[in-house]
């Protein structure tokens, strides 16, 4: 799980243009970043930041 | 190199390619050489030179922070000679964050600002390990991190690029902005070193 | 706001994937190693600059390759490769003897 640190405003979704749709999606991107233990288990230690279109999310709280 | 093919099977491949293209009215060898012009006249010396002015000017480093695609303005710099103008994003280290740049995916860079990207930058290796184990990378590229030192590594993905603003080093209180950014290497910009 | 991630992999997808050894760094490592990679390089760009394609179609060339090819092949033969595929339709191949 992560945490939401920026919301960089809306983008057409990437995967709707890679498809060459005339008219993307467009969706808000997040800048999201993850404990790096969440990710990959133990150890950890560092953060992994990523941004991220609306619909590869889910919110959890 | 892979390898796979031969240097000259391919450099004909392309050439047909090349061809194809011109004859479909696609391209021309004029708007070919330009793009190489274009990107080779791209250089880590535009990211130092981004680097030296916000050391030496609070207020820039300030705009540079918080919208960079509109501080590199200042400097005649823009994000725009790449494939297509990204959002650009410069993210700071501090005495006790590092940051860290890849692209796990494919190979994101600040092309139109920095020139074409190292190999090692574009290898498998790099993008899978630094994501994961970003001490041992780090080390390997010859920085030891103290132990407290907080490691975020950005995975970029294709609507923004990154920059590192990397520390200015000690004993550089006297240096004007040239020789500053003399100092800037093109990995202390991607954060696989400091400067 | 605490968000998860949906999974979604590929062969490019190599983040965080184990069993690579040491990274090798090239000394004094020119931008490119043969004018062919930059004739690769300006093709794409300019193609993208003429919307033939856009760069998500192009990255998705790249990432739905063959993962054998995929692996196989360098850096600037993928984007060969990619710009090969996308512009079939727009620049059709003449119909030569040898191909």
């Amino acid at each position: 799980m992560g945490e939401v640190v920026e919301i960089q405003g809306t983008w057409p979704l990437a995967d709707d243009r890679a498809q060459g749709f005339a008219e993307p999606r467009v969706e808000p991107v997040y800048t999201v970043r993850f404990p790096a233990g969440a990710l990959w288990g133990p150890p950890g230690g560092h953060w992994v930041q990523v941004e991220l279109w609306e619909s590869y999310l889910e919110v959890v709280a | 190199m892979s390898g796979h093919h031969s240097d000259s099977e391919i450099a004909v491949r392309v050439r047909r390619l090349e061809e194809r293209l011109i004859d479909a009215g696609l391209t021309s060898d004029e708007q070919l050489d330009g793009i190489i012009g274009q990107i080779l006249s791209g250089s880590p010396a535009n990211g130092a030179r981004v680097v030296a002015r916000a050391w030496v000017d609070p207020a820039f480093r300030g705009r540079l922070l918080a919208d960079a695609n509109q501080a590199l303005g200042e400097l005649d710099l823009s994000m725009s000679t790449g494939p297509q103008t990204q959002r650009f994003t410069v993210v700071e280290n501090t005495p006790t964050v590092h940051n860290v740049l890849v692209c796990t995916l494919c190979s994101c860079y600040p092309i139109g600002l920095l020139g074409p990207s190292p190999s090692w930058y574009k290898s498998e290796a790099y993008r899978a390990r630094v994501v994961r184990e970003p001490r041992a990378v780090l080390a390997e590229f010859g920085l030891e991190l103290p132990a407290e030192t907080e490691i975020v590594v950005h995975d970029t993905s294709a609507e923004s690029r990154h920059m590192v603003l990397p520390l200015r080093p000690e004993g550089t209180a006297g240096l004007g902005e040239a020789d500053l950014s003399a100092l800037v290497t093109r990995e202390g910009l991607i954060g696989t070193a400091a400067v | 706001m605490t968000v998860t991630l949906h999974a979604m992999a590929r062969v490019n997808d190599v983040g965080g994937q184990s069993g690579f050894g040491l990274i090798a760094v090239e000394p004094d490592e020119p931008p490119f190693h043969a004018d062919w990679e930059a004739r690769v390089y300006a093709l794409n760009v300019a193609m993208l600059r003429q919307g033939v394609y856009n760069l998500d179609q192009f990255r998705d060339a790249i990432e739905r390759m063959p993962p054998a090819e995929y692996l196989a092949a360098s850096y600037y033969e993928r984007w060969m490769a990619a710009v090969e595929s996308l512009t079939a339709a727009a620049a059709p191949a003449p119909r030569a003897d040898d191909d």
